[in-house]
């Protein structure tokens, strides 16, 4: 007893401790620093004032966020309306071949996705499978310019993140018990109407936090942008990253990562709200 | 067993026919014929696995037979949805949709009609108030009781008045107490709708207190159809006597068949009783007989009383030793060994006059029951 004791207490001391260390303060400083200005001696001198915030919102930095949330956005349409009809045949698949389908889904976890992104270019590049393909097939003429699009980005963003937009649905889709849907088809709603009246309000819970799993990450991960739409920065998180690294303005990056976690905490609340309204519905 | 369904009014509400129903291999339904009567309440009853949800989820749409077809109304109804049948369900778990409230729920139909908002705002509020749920308009289903529950789903089924309204186990949920009042309700909204109810449930009590008529099914087909009182009064075979209620079975042997009845020899009895069934001679019967019409009294009353062994042995006496006695408060029951082998089960009510008279373990005892109230059957292995 006494053992367990300790065990339980050193995985939380160490749980805390870690997270603590690593990502509890990192955060605060990149807080703190937000509020600082930089100078050509210092990264950052102590102050405080919104000045980075205030610069954040002029044209172009607004540009910036608005087409990282838009591309994002589409990102995230892309991977509901594909992975919906996904998951929900894969929630009324037997189970062997369910078990199968899942493997598949979860497979690409297993190579990093920063390689999995470089591997992409081998298929849209000017040399690419693709452009071959559809060359010796006879459909174009000259290799299409895929690569460094927004299109390629959108694709790259697709395909790491879709499996994070199936998981959620599949988990709501197959806990919903289908006698909703009979219900729903025995009181006269045609399949679609059931599908819209019953079946989505049903699985809210799982298509927002498959949204906001496609949503956030879709914003940041640069390096899917660096790969595949080249020098354009196309994500706020490619912005992020050349203000630490390259412009060397630190409270600037840190005032635009401030402005992302108030993003994802204020989708965060939404989804709260809404999980909560529905489960207290559903209980 | 003889077909109720051929001597059936002209045009019954719903007509299976020939109707078998194959899952994975295994044989749901195998060839089974039903006809419900306009208005009345019928009770589909058997364990669970016999097949009886099926038969409701093939007249609801749910499942499309594999052979054999369904009407309903007069009309063929093979490959119609759910949403095209005029029927509605009310299912076993309520699926109430969690996330709206009373109203919308019971609206949902009507919405689905397209009818106008003040039109099923008024048929919702008079459907609520059938069903005594008036006030719970705005509640979430998922505050509601059990009880609650299932009259929002009776309502939101009724409210679209369904030719036939199904209803699978919807009792099954509740407990003991509340389901006799529902069942009393139900019964009761059935006579004031007029609607056609069949009901599908596992429980012979709940299937005797609600329905004109009981369907008892087995393993996928129909063993009897009949009233209740037909059921219980004449099973068919052993196996709907055994399910409807506790039998005592005899083993006996007919010696002379006759119209109607038959000479029959067991326990050492050899007399005339009532058999339905075709026998010849020397054929294996069973009697059947429910406890509560057997009477025991010891061999030393009877000796003692002669006005009583004189009513007792007006009626066919078989011999035993009382083995225990089983209280079961209004009534007990006399377990009795019978001489030439085999075992019954006696209800008696207690005898308000005399307390003492009680059996015990090992008296000597000769059991009886009126003449005609058998009910002898063919040798079933």
């Amino acid at each position: 007893m006494r053992n367990d004791g300790f065990f339980k207490r050193a995985v939380i001391i160490g749980t805390v401790g870690w997270m603590a260390v690593f990502a509890f303060v990192p955060n605060i400083l990149v807080f703190l620093a937000s509020f600082c200005s930089t100078s050509s001696e210092n990264f950052i001198e102590p102050g405080f004032s919104l000045h980075n915030f205030a610069r954040l919102m002029d044209r172009t930095h607004l540009e910036i966020l608005l087409s990282s949330l838009r591309l994002s956005g589409l990102v995230t349409f892309i991977c509901l309306v594909t992975a919906y009809p996904f998951a929900a045949i894969l929630a009324r698949t037997r189970k062997p071949l369910r078990g199968t389908l899942l493997l598949l889904v979860v497979i690409p976890f297993w190579t990093n996705s920063l390689v999995r992104t470089y591997a992409m270019t081998a298929m849209l590049n000017s040399s690419g499978i693709v452009n071959n393909v559809l060359m010796s097939l006879g459909v174009i003429d000259a290799p299409l310019a895929m690569m460094y699009t927004p299109g390629a980005v959108v694709l790259g963003l697709v395909y790491t993140l879709l499996p994070f937009m199936i998981l959620p649905l599949y988990a709501a889709l197959e806990r919903l018990d289908r006698r909703y849907l009979e219900a729903a088809r025995d009181l006269g709603a045609s399949p679609w109407r059931a599908f819209w009246r019953v079946i989505v309000p049903l699985t809210m819970p799982g298509i927002v936090s498959g949204c906001m799993l496609v949503f956030l990450p879709g914003i940041g991960m640069f390096y899917v942008s660096d790969v595949l739409g080249g020098a354009k920065a196309m994500l706020l998180g490619n912005f992020i990253r050349d203000q630490f690294l390259t412009t060397r303005d630190w409270p600037l990056g840190a005032a635009a990562s401030v402005t992302l976690t108030v993003l994802m905490v204020l989708m965060l609340l939404l989804y709260w709200k809404s999980a909560a309204r529905l489960g207290k519905e559903a209980a | 067993m003889a077909d109720i369904a051929t001597q059936s009014t002209p045009e019954p509400v719903v007509r299976l026919r020939n109707v078998t129903k194959i899952y994975d291999g295994q044989h749901a339904l195998r060839d089974v014929s039903l006809d419900v009567h306009r208005g009345e309440f019928l009770t589909i009853l058997g364990p669970s696995g016999c097949g009886k949800t099926t038969i409701l989820r093939l007249m609801a749409g749910f499942e499309g037979a594999t052979s054999g077809s369904v009407a309903i109304d007069g009309r063929d109804v093979t490959g119609l949805p759910p949403e095209r049948r005029n029927v509605n369900t009310v299912f076993q778990s309520y699926a109430l949709f969690p996330h709206m409230n009373v109203f919308d729920n019971v609206a949902f139909g009507l919405r689905m009609k397209r009818r106008p908002a003040a039109e099923i705002a008024r048929e919702v509020g008079d459907t609520l108030r059938l069903v005594q749920l008036e006030g719970f308009e705005g509640r979430m289903v998922g505050k509601l009781s059990g009880g609650q529950q299932q009259r929002v789903a009776i309502a939101r089924a009724i409210i679209n008045r369904p030719l036939v309204l199904l209803l699978d186990e919807p009792l099954s949920a509740l407990d003991y107490r509340l389901r006799k009042q529902m069942q009393l309700d139900l019964k009761h909204l059935q006579r004031k709708l007029g609607i056609t109810f069949v009901l599908v449930t596992h429980d012979q009590e709940e299937a005797f207190s609600m329905s004109d008529r009981v369907v008892v099914m087995n393993n996928g087909h129909i063993e009897q159809i009949g009233t209740p009182v037909s059921v219980y009064e004449e099973p068919c075979n052993l196996y709907v006597a055994r399910f409807v209620g506790e039998i005592n079975i005899i083993d006996a042997e007919v010696v002379e068949p006759g119209e109607g009845r038959a000479r029959v020899r067991a326990q050492g009895l050899d007399v005339f009783m009532r058999a339905g069934h075709a026998f010849k001679a020397g054929d294996k019967a069973h009697i059947l007989l429910r406890p509560e019409d057997l009477r025991v009294e010891t061999l030393k009353d009877l000796a003692e009383d002669p006005e009583l062994e004189d009513a007792f042995s007006r009626g066919r006496s078989i011999f035993g030793s009382v083995e225990e006695t089983i209280y079961k408060g209004a009534t007990y029951d006399v377990v009795v060994r019978l001489d030439a082998g085999g075992v019954v089960t006696a209800t008696e009510f207690f005898n308000e006059d005399d307390e003492t008279v009680y059996f015990r373990a090992g008296d000597r005892v000769a059991v009886s029951w009126v003449e005609g109230w058998e009910v002898v059957l063919p040798y079933e292995k």
